[in-house]
């Protein structure tokens, strides 16, 4: 028996906010978390700063200098990948999953406390992240004869298609978070679940940069999470792209759903 | 309470065989009796089989095959240049001096004078069995870039003195016929002679072609940045003003006569920018054709003799399905170690087996053992019916030559893409014990490995380049299965399964990784508690 | 090669923290030597000193005379249970004894011998990862008799048996030492101990605080105490401490004397007319024994480090 007084019924705006509580707590007080993000930031910028520097107009003047400058994203998703993975591999790993669940039953309320958590934190990092590259592909691409003698105007964020390719990248980092988490939800195993990310991410664009058909090589382009989502960095020949920006954004939503569905199903069914 | 026993304790179990041996049988043991490690290794060859069939079922040649030459021994090859010749009876030799060579070409853009010769434009005497393309010869050449060359049958490339020539520095070239050996002799003042080489060419007629010749091949301009990659060829000619022309044992009253060998010469215009400085050579590329007059003989042309080297490599492009292979190779690689770290095993580990250096390396070599096994038996499998497919697909000789699991370029591809899952995932492993933690192991590896590739189709082609030369990436020239000739300029490009490294140096850079790797990993492990 | 373990001042900090302040001592053969002290008191960090997982910043800790890392089978000399958690969760009990005997050039016989020597036959076919603590238990002393070594190393080897097992283990043990081996013991079982252990370390913050034989240690403990079940409490207390004896209250109607023999006791309280029911000589438990000794060891901290006891 209970006393009336010590029971405290929270109302679902309130658990919502426990459990979001419980999950920033959980993430900002381990230390890879802050190391993660921090080499997110520091190997976006530093390939895209790579890239900007050695990239020479006339020999490439044709190049898309707003996509080039967040060309590190490629790399620094592996990092946000990792983040995510761990998130939730950590807990199984340590078995301190049956400590949350018993904290925390509504499972996927949890989950989604800890996407939301998750998100929060990469958008931030990918933000910096996004910026420095730009702020490097402003100062580098001029001096390489990117010029307005040659046709271009310095990156500036007044110009639309540089904003949404930047937002679009920040918003990319994000998706990959939730498709890594999903993934990492259903596979349980942080080895497990980093190899199947990376593998999806960056195997999948060699393969089909590779198929010798044209109609295969189209078909990995629109629809592999990578190369879809990065579509929304694209300022300049849009209409030869094999996707639209924001088409190829949303297949890349798609595939975090999916992990994300897959994987809170899993939660759901599965003893922990 | 027991008193206690003093007499000192001897252990009934006989210390059984010593050494490394037993390490490399527990570390053995350890892997087979995960079962789940076994299903990924049995998984991961099977992976890389039926991507590999897969990617060559996919391999459509839609292009039409350009029309090359088959030369001796079926190597496919462009046999394009213009002929002064006249027959050769038997024994003979033919000399020559050649006082310049000068280049023209049409219309590339950013492109100055300077690059006007090309490099692999040649100018020179040949002995040719006939004028058939295709037929075998010799030939002693001076080059725009390469100084002198004996080149014989499309493949075989000597050289001979540097530089280039001029009137003033010019060259002394020399080939004598004796039976079926022709030997190619270079001078610089056409009375101390030098050896260059020499050839046998079997099934010589008695009666060949000999004479001067002129060629250049296409100035091929590659622009790739960020996914827009094209080769673009721009035709090109070369005019060599040679004089002292002497044939022996040509057979008298012949006169020489000019042919233009495979086909037209190239066509375009050459504009102000490209013209030497100097020269007024604003028009249309001069056709291919000769002047003589007073013994000297002038002969412009335009092609090439050399093997003809395709720009995709469907083989080896086909075998990047090994990558899917790759990655759970890594993935064990790594947790072959990260797991006992995960568990604490590893202090049991390091308690059995106190040599802790000792312990590493026979674990890198179970590893590298098991995938090599692992990957051979799924590339050797994928081998038939990829090759199979592709020639079904339309990627067919002389070209793209049939190729044998058992020999040459066949082999090097099946072992090849073993040796490299192999290495892959011993870098794995060295990556995990220095990081102890699986997921930042798995994702070093597979960046160190297979980011390149990536960033390699974004980048310019010069870092691009780099890129497969220096990171673990370059191994994958071990895949390559068109023979690339030094003395052939076509555009290399890593998207094309190109690479810089000739393959197995390629290997050496993934090996030196490794090495480094598992040294580092061997001094903190015994720097380290454990 | 002797079977003992030699521990001469060991020196071993972790960043800030000293875990190891020159601890000496040497475990003989024969006997089953307790190693006991409160947590963190560095008994864990010893023995990983002593299997060469960790280097000491100075000195030395060999085995019968040798570095651990300079034993050639050296299963064959020393088994160790460190943790019995430490296994690969998919690979069966069997084959994880199967590696390490291999490892040490044995064969799969003698991994069967351990095997029913530790009562494992029926679980050791299944996964490893599906096992109770007790199990593993088991499992890491099979582990650490397949070379059937003259030195024993086990870290709480108690923990999560059933009584059963604590009963089996016990046994095990004496019987372990009766045949010449160094058994080494951790635990925080006192009462385990008090029947299993020949000989006691204690340490506390890194140091050894006592090393004696159990039979010393708890005659020490018990010193010529003698309680006393009376209902005229304040009477014999009055009698005896006017006698000159020390004495406490225990309990309602328990009294604890010191300082005086039982038959000088029963002897003033007849002649005083006080109403007794029992005197009994007092025997010391291990644990309390081990509680005076830490207790020492709380006030010696404090007079060194300069800290107040509350």
């Amino acid at each position: 028996m209970s006393r009336p007084g010590l029971v405290r019924w929270s109302s679902a705006p309130e658990a919502a906010r426990d459990a979001l509580h419980a999950e920033w707590t959980k993430l900002r007080t381990v230390p890879s978390t802050g190391w993660l993000l921090l080499s997110a930031i520091a190997l976006t910028v530093g390939v895209s700063a790579l890239t900007t520097a050695i990239v020479k107009c006339p020999a490439s003047c044709g190049a898309d200098t707003t996509k080039v400058s967040l060309t590190g994203i490629e790399l620094g998703q592996a990092a946000v990948a990792v983040l995510a993975v761990l998130a939730m591999s950590s807990e199984y790993s340590s078995s301190m999953i049956r400590v949350t669940l018993t904290a925390m039953p509504r499972r996927s309320a949890m989950l989604a406390a800890k996407a939301a958590i998750v998100t929060g934190v990469v958008l931030a990092a990918g933000a910096l992240a996004v910026l420095g590259s730009l702020l490097a592909g402003r100062l580098f691409l001029p001096g390489n004869g990117f010029t307005a003698a040659h046709g271009f105007l310095p990156l500036s964020l007044y110009h639309a298609p540089t904003v949404r390719a930047a937002a679009g990248s920040v918003l990319y980092l994000a998706l990959i978070a939730l498709f890594s988490l999903g993934v990492a939800t259903a596979l349980r195993d942080s080895g497990v679940a980093i190899t199947v990310v990376l593998g999806l991410l960056y195997v999948l664009p060699v393969i089909g940069g590779l198929i010798l058909n044209p109609h295969w090589e189209r078909r990995f382009q629109r629809y592999s999470p990578m190369n879809a989502g990065l579509a929304i960095q694209a300022t300049k020949g849009l209409g030869k792209l094999p996707i639209g920006p924001w088409e190829g954004l949303g297949v890349l939503a798609a595939w975090a759903l999916a992990a994300l569905l897959a994987g809170g199903l899993l939660l759901r069914l599965r003893d922990a | 309470m027991t008193t206690p026993v003093m007499t000192p304790y001897r252990s009934s179990q006989q210390p059984g065989r010593d050494g490394f041996a037993q390490l490399l049988r527990a570390e053995w043991t350890k892997f087979r009796t995960v079962r789940g490690w076994v299903i990924g290794m049995v998984a991961a060859a099977g992976l890389t089989a039926l991507a590999t069939v897969a990617l060559a079922g996919t391999a459509q040649n839609n292009n039409s095959l350009p029309s090359v030459a088959t030369g001796p021994g079926g190597v496919a090859a462009t046999d394009t240049f213009y002929f002064v010749h006249q027959p050769m009876a038997k024994d003979g030799s033919i000399t020559v001096r050649v006082t310049s060579l000068t280049g023209r070409v049409s219309e590339p853009p950013f492109l100055g004078g300077a690059h006007a010769v090309q490099p692999w434009a040649k100018a020179g005497i040949i002995i040719k069995a006939s004028t058939r393309p295709g037929s075998a010869y010799a030939a002693m050449m001076i080059t725009g870039g390469h100084g002198v060359r004996m080149q014989y049958d499309f493949t075989g490339d000597v050289a001979g003195l540097p530089g280039t020539v001029s009137a003033a520095s010019p060259r002394w070239l020399r080939l004598t016929r004796v039976g079926d050996e022709i030997t190619g002799y270079d001078s610089a003042d056409g009375t101390h002679w030098t050896k260059v080489g020499a050839v046998s060419l079997t099934g010589l007629p008695s009666t060949v072609q000999a004479g001067l010749f002129a060629t250049s091949p296409p100035y091929l301009l590659v622009r790739q940045t960020f996914a827009n990659d094209s080769g673009v060829g721009f035709g090109t000619v070369d005019r060599g003003a040679f004089d002292h022309v002497s044939l022996q044992g040509g057979s008298t009253g012949h006169a020489w006569s000019g042919a233009a060998i495979g086909g037209a010469g190239a066509s375009g215009t050459v504009s102000k920018l490209n013209c030497p400085p100097g020269q007024p050579c604003a028009g249309p590329l001069p056709p291919a054709g000769f002047t003589a007059s007073a013994g000297t003989f002038t002969v412009t042309g335009s092609g090439d003799i050399a093997p003809y080297v395709p720009i995709v490599d469907p083989l080896g492009v086909t075998f990047k399905g090994s990558l899917i292979g790759l990655i759970a190779m890594i993935a064990l690689g790594a947790l072959f170690i990260t797991s006992e770290y995960r568990r604490g095993m590893i202090r049991t580990t390091l308690t059995a087996s106190p040599r802790r250096g000792r312990v590493l390396v026979a674990k890198a070599i179970v590893m590298g053992s098991v995938t090599f096994a692992a990957g051979l038996a799924g590339a050797a499998v994928a081998f038939p019916i990829a090759e199979s497919k592709l020639r079904s697909n339309g990627w067919v000789k002389p070209i793209y030559p049939v190729m044998s699991l058992f020999s040459g370029i066949g082999l090097q591809v099946v072992v090849g893409t073993a040796a490299l899952l192999a290495v892959g995932a011993v870098l794995a492993l060295a990556i995990g014990a220095l990081l102890r933690r699986s997921a930042g192991a798995i994702t070093a590896a597979i960046v160190l490995l297979v980011f390149p590739l990536i960033l390699a189709t974004v980048l310019p082609m010069t870092p691009a380049q780099w890129l497969m030369r220096l990171t673990p990436a370059a191994a994958f020239g071990l895949q390559q299965a068109t023979v690339r000739y030094p003395q052939v300029s076509s555009g290399c490009l890593p998207y094309h399964g190109c690479y810089p490294l000739a393959p197995w140096y390629g290997f050496a850079v993934l090996c030196a990784w490794a090495v480094a790797g598992l040294g580092v990993a061997v001094y903190q492990l015994r720097r380290r508690d454990a | 090669m002797e079977a003992t373990i030699e521990i001469t001042r060991l020196h071993k900090r972790y960043g800030a923290t000293v875990a190891l302040d020159g601890l000496s001592f040497t475990v003989m053969p024969g006997q089953v030597t307790g190693f006991v002290g409160p947590n963190g008191a560095g008994k864990s960090t010893t023995m990983r000193v002593i299997l060469g997982l960790d280097a000491a910043d100075e000195g030395s800790a060999l085995i019968g005379g040798h570095p651990y890392h300079t034993l050639r089978h050296p299963l064959n000399h020393v088994g160790a249970l460190l943790d019995a958690g430490a296994l690969q969760p998919s690979r069966s009990g069997r084959n994880h004894l199967l590696w390490l005997a291999h490892s040490q050039g044995m064969t799969a016989g003698r991994v069967d011998e351990v095997i029913e020597q530790a009562g494992l036959e029926k679980a050791v076919g299944r996964k490893a990862g599906g096992y109770s603590l007790g199990m593993r238990q088991r499992l890491g002393i099979a582990a650490a008799m397949l070379g059937d070594p003259g030195v024993l190393i086990l870290d709480e080897p108690f923990n999560g048996l059933d009584p059963e097992g604590i009963v089996w283990m016990r046994g095990y043990l004496a019987s372990l030492a009766r045949q010449g081996r160094a058994v080494l013991v951790s635990s925080h079982l006192m009462s385990e101990l008090q029947d299993t252990a020949d000989h006691l370390v204690v340490i506390g913050r890194g140091k050894v605080i006592a090393d004696a034989a159990v039979a010393d240690l708890i005659a020490a403990a018990s010193g010529d105490r003698v309680s006393l079940r009376t209902t005229a409490r304040s009477a014999a207390t009055a009698v005896l401490a006017d006698a000159g004896a020390t004495v406490a209250v225990t309990d309602r109607d328990t009294l604890t004397v010191s300082g005086m023999a039982a038959e000088r006791i029963v002897a003033l309280l007849a002649e005083n007319s006080v109403p007794f029911s029992e005197v009994a000589g007092h025997h010391a438990t291990l644990e309390e024994a081990y509680m005076e000794l830490t207790r020492d060891a709380v006030e010696f901290r404090a007079a060194t480090g300069g800290e107040v006891t509350p």
